[in-house]
């Protein structure tokens, strides 16, 4: 008898199971290199630079100050980047993201100068979510491919944004509204040590994952780390002066990842992307989630979009040009599989945050930009292949 | 002879009258009438392009019937679409068992009909997964299924015996008064073969469900088969009880080496 059918020994999660049989995802699955690569890959790369950074004479790379900007600088991509994930999960694909994210930006302005200023911010995200459902139900209802759609799009709302804003910059025009918005979407926020913070996250997520999933490994290894921060919070003082960008990313981050991770929706996005056919024969209503992740995408482009309007107060019609790219790369070097199904948005998150580091790194070392593009691309497709070549070696993708 | 008789009994759970289906002009379908009772199964057979899987993809909802009638439970149900099938109580186990290679037994079991929190959080629908895996572990073991490391394999790790297991049992699960299987053992080895006739077998032994199976292997129909319907081209040309019912019987019909049955009620 291999198995306890006995449901109250799963209530009871210490139920004295073999590790084979310990349900849920295996942890050794979770750590592997195929599931767990790109956080691997990021700390091996903030230890480099902090290395080099030293080695020169240079002030500790991983200072706050630092880190923060660090941060801010991937929060609007990193945004987007998560929606990115989502759709590409679903099995879908979005190269308008970007300009999207700059026609929402534009309207934004627009749209608080007529209307004031939550109309206004109201239509740069309905502007978003709006052009995400066009690009969604052209691949759905009409039958093109998400990568045609998508390159249509990434033209087409790109020339909407210069015809709605005439070519010019988009200004706010009361100082009034530019202040509030400054103060609502673009001000900073004095974290708690960063230790602490990570810590209370860490368990936090352990354990939810333990109780919904039933899964000890994992509420284990995450409560022991998020324990081991907590206590290291009280030796290090690490307080991170976090732009509201960055909280409003890390925010979104944790909700859809717990979205994706604890709901039926998330189950049946991943089911449809994994494969169309048998979701739909299951039952799942497959047009539904088909859709809603370009809207959702959409909606994180727009609110990158007002972001930026707020932290300017300006908007200059060609930003987020080629925006995109970054887009899909951090969820491909965050190991989300463009084939539907696989991937995770945490993984695309720290994606966003590995090539901005990047970026940052060569910076700092005095690369030319020259070499930072033909750096970043080799990233990716290095990341891209490790991922091809752990998975053949019969690695498994991890749940999380 | 036996046939005929069965066609009208009162305790039939499915019952086929009269279903026709054409695509433009070639008539896929042209007159096919059975019963089947709970803890019965039904062998449907035939060459390539005879009608079968047309036929089933009717009672499953997939295609609509030009002419006829399906009864569940002696009345009419309307099966115009999979859904309305499925909640009639039809589930379907195709050929390629429309199972996520990528997600675990339990996640199968219930993909689509997810068991989540009550309470004012219901929309969120978070899932209980530790119920659904208790119950998914517990119907797989109660179906006498042996599958090692259930809780943590993804389908794509299982054999193809096991997987159309998990698809069988996912649609038994479901309290399904009948269950269409579509070449359930065409994939599979001898040994794995063996296995899904025994699950077959001891499903339909609990008297509930009433089972098609639509096959190629004439042995196995007359393996397991309490009554089997025969197609040809379109037509319905026999229909053979056990004790008649014998692979040599079967080829007969299938390839028209024997004549159509007379007495078939129309």
């Amino acid at each position: 008898m291999p198995m306890t059918a006995d449901p109250s020994s799963a209530e009871e999660l210490g139920g004295g199971k073999t590790p084979a049989e310990a349900p849920g995802i295996r942890w050794r699955t979770a750590f592997s290199f195929r599931s767990a690569g790109v956080i691997y890959a990021l700390v091996v790369l903030l230890a480099a630079l902090t290395l080099f950074s030293w080695l020169d004479g240079r002030p500790f790379y991983l200072n706050p100050i630092n880190v923060a900007n660090l941060m801010e600088q991937t929060a609007l991509l990193g945004i987007i980047a998560v929606g990115m994930a989502l759709l590409l999960i679903s099995g879908s694909f979005d190269l308008s993201v970007g300009s999207l994210a700059a026609l929402a930006g534009i309207v934004t302005a627009l749209g608080v100068n007529a209307f004031g200023l939550v109309p206004g911010l109201l239509c740069g995200l309905a502007i978003g979510a709006a052009g995400g459902f066009v690009n969604g139900a052209l691949h759905w209802f009409v039958g093109l491919n998400p990568f045609v759609v998508t390159l249509g799009t990434l033209s087409a709302f790109r020339g909407l944004t210069l015809v709605v804003s005439n070519g010019r910059t988009a200004i706010i025009e009361d100082p009034v509204h530019e202040e509030a918005l400054q103060n609502w979407l673009a001000g900073h926020w004095q974290a708690p040590n960063a230790f602490l913070v990570a810590g209370v996250i860490a368990v936090l997520a352990a354990n939810m994952v333990g109780y919904f999933r039933g899964d000890r490994g994992i509420r284990n290894l995450g409560s022991a780390l998020g324990v081991f921060l907590i206590i290291l919070s009280f030796f290090v003082d690490y307080r991170l002066r976090l732009s509201y960008s960055t909280v409003f990313w890390l925010a979104i981050t944790v909700i859809v990842w717990m979205g994706m991770s604890f709901t039926a929706y998330g189950h049946r996005l991943r089911a449809t992307g994994a494969d169309l056919q048998a979701a739909r024969r299951a039952g799942v209503r497959v047009s539904y989630y088909k859709i809603v992740p370009f809207v959702i995408v959409g909606l994180f482009a727009g609110f990158a979009g007002s972001l930026i309007t707020a932290r300017l107060g300006a908007v200059d019609p060609n930003v987020f040009t080629a925006a995109e790219l970054t887009v899909i790369a951090s969820a491909v070097v965050g190991g989300v599989s463009l084939f539907g199904g696989t991937g995770s948005v945490v993984k695309a998150a720290c994606g966003a945050l590995l090539l901005f580091t990047i970026n940052n790194g060569l910076n700092m070392l005095n690369v030319s930009s020259n070499y930072q593009l033909l750096v970043a691309g080799s990233v990716i497709i290095a990341s891209a292949a490790l991922y091809v070549l752990a998975e053949r070696r019969g690695g498994r993708r991890g749940g999380w | 002879m036996s046939n005929g008789i069965h066609h009208d009994s009162s305790d039939a759970v499915l019952q086929v009258r009269g279903i026709q289906k054409s695509f433009g002009s070639v008539a896929a379908i042209k007159d096919v009438n059975f019963s089947i009772a709970p803890g019965e199964v039904m062998g449907l057979v035939g060459d390539n392009g005879a009608g079968k899987s047309t036929l089933v993809k009717v009672i499953a909802g997939v295609h609509r019937p030009d002419a006829g009638d399906v009864l569940i439970d002696g009345s009419e149900v309307d099966v115009s679409n999979p859904e309305l099938a499925r909640k009639a109580g039809i589930e379907t186990v195709f050929q390629d068992l429309a199972l996520i290679d990528i997600f675990d037994v339990a996640e199968n079991m219930f993909l689509g009909r997810e068991l989540s929190v009550s309470g004012p959080f219901r929309l969120l629908s978070v899932l209980r997964y530790r119920q659904m895996r208790a119950e998914a572990v517990k119907a797989i073991a109660e179906m006498g299924i042996n599958i090692p490391g259930i809780t943590s394999s993804m389908i794509s790790e299982l054999s193809g015996g096991q997987r159309q297991a998990v698809a069988i049992a996912r649609a038994v699960f479901w309290r399904s008064k009948i269950l269409l299987l579509d070449e359930p053992t065409a994939a599979l080895g001898v040994a794995e073969t063996a296995e899904v006739e025994q699950l077959i077998k001891r499903i339909s032994g609990t008297g509930r469900i009433a089972i098609l199976i639509v096959s190629h292997d004439m042995p196995q129909v007359a393996r397991l088969a309490d009554k089997a319907v025969v197609m040809r081209q379109g037509n319905h040309v026999a229909t053979l009880r056990q004790p008649e019912l014998n692979p040599g019987a079967l080829v007969g019909y299938v390839t028209g080496a024997l004549p159509p049955q007379s007495d078939l009620l129309q």
